[in-house]
């Protein structure tokens, strides 16, 4: 089982969103972290088939994106999406499985199973429209494992739901990735670091880092200190170098950073965390100033 | 015998828990609907109000022929009525961007521009069949012939799906429905006004401005059609879209 991902690539508007990314994904759980707008929606949804991408292929075991083939081993959860108002949950699910190409039949069971596993069974005919945010991002996790998809392609699947619903959701995916590909973005950075085998960072439309924790931690690995300095010196460290974190207590200043060596006397170092390296990326050119 | 024997085994042994049961079930490749399935699955998923209307112009229509005789008023009343069933259809095939399940639609097997053909299919055949039959029922009454009644009772039904089409592909958002609905009731009004106007509206004088009118609205009603079936192979970047 394998997805290869070509040089894929777009542009719009003279804007590039995709820039020549390339991946070749095999079962697990893949975790893409990026900030706003760099380009996680645009990937996931040329993996879909959802958007044509400028250039690059997209191949599921040879199959391509734009095949019916493909699609009927794909399962998808946009960020955000709609229902039609009349429909109750168990409709939904049934309107989607007839989409996914499920017999009525199946259908039926596929419906009940996985209402009861998303915890919707108890609201399976009440209209879609009364439901929390909580609830229908449960249900739209739900239809996108109607068809015992091959490919799993979750945005932001635990938006919205509270941390009980997302430590079990967390599980879930985590089981679902021992026989798929599933490929998750999230801003969540601790649902990537508890889930994901693999993680990608993306940053203006690029891969800019691939691995495992251990992979992805070893830039900044022994290159992570804490500190409490008083406001004075506080106010020069965050001048001078990428923070991670800002807490003031009574009399000093708590401080978290990212540096080569050791920014202040009392500084101590400690355990890279995946957060770390996020805030690292992605506040650069705002703070940094090795 | 062999029953008692069965029992007897039964109480006498537990059944083992099935081993791996589940991960069978995962792998296991369940019979897929056919595409007919799916065409007729779609045909349940239109809403009722598309049938009723349809069903109520006809109703009336049978049942002003069978009452009254049949003069312009009672042509120019059902050619203002037959824009809203354009309308109604029109909502139905463009219902996915109206309540953002496109992206959802195009990610599965059937996606979102089969999903819409279908409803175009279903719809397309439904207003062909009112059409006629209003036709044909009209033709019982009155000596104008099949073809220039035709042009009479489609032309405006052709100018609202050509607006209503101009509008489809331009917006994306729930308000389009809105002014396609203003659309309708404009081209509605325009038509039942003209009628009353121009006393000579339906006579031999505009036999040819019906003709080139319709001709024309029918062609751009198809291209139209063709861009909005364009536009749903791929989702459509607008300002809503994030990257």
């Amino acid at each position: 089982m394998e997805l290869i991902i070509d040089r894929l690539t777009k542009h719009y508007n003279n804007k590039i969103v995709a820039d020549r990314i390339s991946l070749t994904l095999r079962e697990g759980v893949y975790g893409l972290l990026g900030a706003n707008g760099s380009g996680k929606t645009t990937l996931m949804r040329m993996i879909c088939g959802i958007l044509k991408p400028t250039s690059g292929v997209v191949k599921f075991n040879g199959i391509d994106v734009s095949e019916e083939e493909y699609r009927d081993s794909l399962g998808y959860l946009p960020q955000d999406f709609g229902y039609y108002p009349e429909f109750s949950a168990y409709d939904f699910l049934l309107y989607m499985a007839s989409l996914k190409g499920l017999t009525k039949v199946r259908a039926k069971d596929k419906a009940n199973e996985l209402l009861e596993l998303v915890g919707l069974s108890d609201v399976a005919k009440k209209k879609i429209k009364t439901f929390s945010g909580g609830m229908k991002q449960r249900l739209g996790i739900a239809q996108s494992m109607l068809n015992n998809p091959k490919i799993l392609i979750l945005d932001e699947p635990t938006g919205g739901l509270d941390p009980k619903e997302r430590i079990r959701f967390r599980n879930l995916i985590s089981r679902l990735g021992k026989d798929k590909i599933v490929l998750l973005s999230t801003h969540i950075v601790s649902d990537v670091e508890y889930i994901a085998s693999t993680i990608l960072l993306m940053k203006d439309g690029q891969i800019i880092h691939q691995g495992s924790l251990e992979d992805i931690l070893s830039p900044i690995d022994g290159k992570v200190f804490e500190c409490f300095v008083d406001s004075h010196k506080a106010a020069d460290l965050i001048a001078a170098y990428p923070i991670i974190n800002i807490r003031e207590e009574s009399d000093k200043t708590y401080l978290r950073l990212v540096s080569d060596k050791s920014p202040c006397e009392t500084a101590v170092v400690v355990p890279a965390q995946l957060e770390d390296l996020y805030l690292y990326y992605f506040n650069e050119g705002e703070n940094k100033g090795e | 015998m062999r029953n008692k024997l069965e029992k007897q085994l039964k109480s006498a042994f537990e059944a083992p828990v099935p081993a791996g049961k589940h991960q069978f079930l995962t792998k296991l490749d369940y019979p897929k609907a056919r595409r007919i399935d799916f065409f007729k699955s779609q045909l349940g998923y239109i809403r009722k109000r598309v049938w009723v209307l349809s069903a109520l112009l006809f109703i009336i229509t049978f049942l002003g022929l069978y009452f009254y005789h049949v003069s312009t008023s009672f042509i120019w009343i059902i050619s203002s009525a037959l824009p809203f069933i354009s309308l109604v259809s029109i909502s139905e095939i463009v219902r996915s961007t109206s309540y953002n399940m496109e992206e959802l639609e195009m990610s599965c097997k059937h996606n979102y521009l089969e999903v819409s053909l279908a409803r175009m299919g279903i719809l397309g055949a439904a207003d062909f069949i009112v059409l006629i039959s209003i036709l044909l029922l009209f033709m019982e009454k009155t000596d104008l012939g099949f073809f220039r009644l035709g042009l009479y009772l489609i032309t405006p039904f052709l100018l609202n799906c050509y607006g209503s089409l101009y509008i489809v592909n331009r917006l994306k958002n729930k308000e389009t429905m809105y002014i396609c609905g203003c659309i309708t009731a404009f081209v509605s009004f325009l038509n039942a006004l003209l009628s009353i106007q121009m006393s000579e509206l339906y006579t031999e004088k505009y036999w040819l401005v019906w003709a080139v009118s319709f001709v024309i609205l029918a062609v751009l009603s198809g291209r139209k059609a063709a861009i909005l079936i364009k536009n749903m192979e791929e989702l459509q970047w607008n300002s809503s879209l994030t990257v």
